[in-house]
């Protein structure tokens, strides 16, 4: 039986950007919030465990109360059970501060054999927190999966690792972080989709976790945002006309001109 | 884990920009870390302070010579068979030793495969912080929070943002950058002290073991990060016998191929050929996009080449702001006639020369 506990984030909807165009700013009111696309596959890859081993599928998320949605669709997906890891005092967490809540929250919830995590989030895209997550949990931590077995004490996983096929043995507890590589989505039933909002979603803040208010949040981050502004890289740009052939040997003209291929 | 954080603040004043030599399939320097190197002098040349690089590798003294074409003070490294690939166990622990023992200010990390994995590890040891995927740093003085701080840019918001971060407090303050994003320059006539260290970790202790000796996977024959001409498709060509095209193309031109997410999704290409914030960051002489819409997640990543050509069906296509030439077409179509021409020529591909 595993115990497989796996975090996820609600993120905005990045495809649905959009920039004011007047201010040159983000409307972020307008975007709406998903369930980070790597994540989706993490809940996949626990899902997947715990139908081949048994065992129960924990989904963990931390974030501001809203964020209780992507429980829900946890639910719908098959999870057993849900944890909002939600405090005022986080709000500002950087990648590091934000690996220190996550982990203590998991040690506080019992010990799990698997831990899984999208490779990275689509909002801030550092893809530090499950390594952050290793370092506080002492646990090994892949990617890049492409096949994995679990016996007794530990995991035979193949992976690509760099320019090389990898055939390896880890210890358990484990930590695989996993993207839209490793497997593909199950859509959840209609059945699941009814009850998930009935479904008890437990809050955890602060106080569950231990800590004083200094170590979270922005406080606690090491790193400090100074300043944000939008980025703009426009060029001339200049069309290329006619029919197609017409369209190549313009093109190709202004090639050579830039000295970029000559004849 | 907090008596590491006392063991700092008791101590000397972090001086000093370590860089991490990552050596890449075992045989060469990474270009990456050429470019870190170059960058990490011009800091230490801001601050007064020294740059040590760092190089940990199997036969790590053939590499020397090469890293001190960049300027480094000191040259640390340690050679063994243990080394020969990254190892996720290993490799921070040794790092571990010698931030404690040089006490560096800033720690450059390139953002590879193994870099990502070092310097989040590295981040919760020294519990400092880290600030990855960087497209600019510099050094800055600030009233509110000291002199002489790491100032780290970085895409923010799927790369709609540029966020400027510093490191107040904690060291060292650490940065990881792509390959690609700097430029290299080598500084002849700078001393470099060489000092070897003594290799030692007890692999009885690691929790992962290979069971097999890996397998080599395809690569492509110019790294994408150095081709002067990068030729790349999107989800507009669609379908993999219109991508595999572009190698006919790329071959033509002398450069390589690329792509944005849904060819590598779709399994038309491997993920090293991927260009965007999570894939690799390209500055060629002349980029093609074929079937590419431009998401910024893509485009931030191809802004610093020197021409940028896109071929699109779709005349709202963001990509055409971000271009020098445009041309409104099937892209498949476009792709196989202009192949066809170019048959016509006797090409000479000036890039490189």
């Amino acid at each position: 039986m595993l115990t497989i506990a796996v975090c996820i984030k609600q993120v905005p909807d990045t495809h649905m950007v959009k920039i004011d165009p007047v201010r040159g700013t983000l409307e972020r009111d307008r975007i709406p919030n998903i369930m980070n696309p790597d994540d989706m596959h993490a809940v996949e890859m626990a899902l997947f465990l715990k139908g081949r081993y048994g065992g129960t599928v924990t989904a963990i998320t931390m974030g501001p109360p809203q964020a209780a949605e992507i429980l829900e669709e946890s639910y719908a997906m098959g999870v057993d059970s849900a944890v909002l890891v939600s405090d005022s005092r986080f709000a500002g967490s950087d990648s590091y501060v934000t690996g220190k809540i996550l982990s203590r929250a998991i040690a506080g919830l019992g010990s799990f054999n698997i831990v899984i995590t999208g490779v990275e989030a689509v909002d801030g895209s550092t893809a530090s927190v499950g390594y952050h997550l290793s370092e506080f949990l002492r646990m090994p931590l892949i990617t890049q999966i492409h096949k994995i077995d679990i016996e007794e004490k530990h995991a035979v996983i193949e992976r690509l690792y760099g320019h090389e096929y990898q055939k390896i043995r880890v210890d358990l507890p484990l930590i695989l972080s996993v993207n839209k590589n490793t497997n593909v989505v199950r859509f959840p039933a209609l059945a699941d989709i009814r009850t998930c909002f009935e479904k008890p979603i437990r809050r955890m803040t602060m106080e569950d976790i231990g800590g004083s208010e200094k170590e979270y949040g922005l406080s606690g981050s090491p790193t400090v945002v100074i300043q944000s502004e939008s980025f703009v890289h426009a060029r001339e740009r200049e069309t290329m006309n006619g029919n197609i052939q017409e369209k190549i040997e313009d093109l190709l003209v202004r090639l050579k001109k830039h000295n970029i291929i000559r004849y | 884990m907090e008596e590491r954080h006392m063991e700092k603040k008791g101590g000397r004043e972090s001086k000093g920009v370590m860089v991490f030599v990552e050596i890449q399939d075992h045989e060469r320097v990474l270009e990456g870390a050429r470019e870190l190197l170059t960058k990490g002098r011009g800091l230490a040349d801001r601050l007064g302070e020294k740059v040590y690089a760092v190089v940990l590798a199997l036969e790590a003294e053939k590499y020397l010579a090469d890293v001190k074409n960049y300027g480094p003070d000191f040259i640390l490294y340690m050679s063994h068979n243990d080394l020969k690939h990254y190892n996720s166990e290993i490799f921070p622990e040794l790092f571990t030793g010698l931030i404690k023992e040089y006490n560096p200010s800033i720690l450059l990390i390139p953002s590879t495969e193994a870099g990502s994995d070092l310097a989040p590890r590295l981040s919760q040891r020294f519990h400092t912080g880290l600030t990855a995927h960087c497209t600019g740093l510099d050094i800055i003085d600030s009233d509110e929070h000291g002199e002489g701080l790491l100032l780290m840019k970085r895409p923010a918001f799927s790369g709609n943002m540029v966020a400027s971060i510093i490191c107040p407090e904690s060291r060292p303050q650490i940065a990881t950058v792509q390959p690609g994003v700097f430029e290299k320059a080598e500084r002849t006539g700078q001393h470099a002290d060489v000092i070897e260290l003594a290799y030692s970790f007890d692999t009885s202790s690691l929790r992962v073991v290979n069971c097999e000796a890996p397998r080599r996977w395809d690569r492509c024959t110019v790294p994408l990060e150095q081709a002067d001409v990068v030729v790349a498709g999107g989800r507009g060509l669609g379908a993999k016998c219109n991508f595999d095209r572009l190698f006919e193309l790329s071959q033509m031109l002398g450069g390589e191929v690329g792509a944005t997410r849904v060819p590598v999704f779709n399994g038309w290409c491997g993920l090293e050929r991927m260009i965007g914030q999570t894939g690799k960051t390209v500055k060629p002489r002349l980029y093609m996009g074929f079937g590419i819409s431009g998401q910024i997640q893509h485009t931030t990543s191809i802004v610093d080449a020197e021409i940028i050509v896109s071929v699109n069906a779709d005349p709202g296509a963001p990509i055409f702001d971000i271009s020098d030439y445009v041309i409104q077409e099937d892209a498949a179509r476009f792709l196989e006639a202009l192949i066809e021409r170019l048959k016509k020529e006797k090409l000479t591909f000036a890039c490189g020369m």
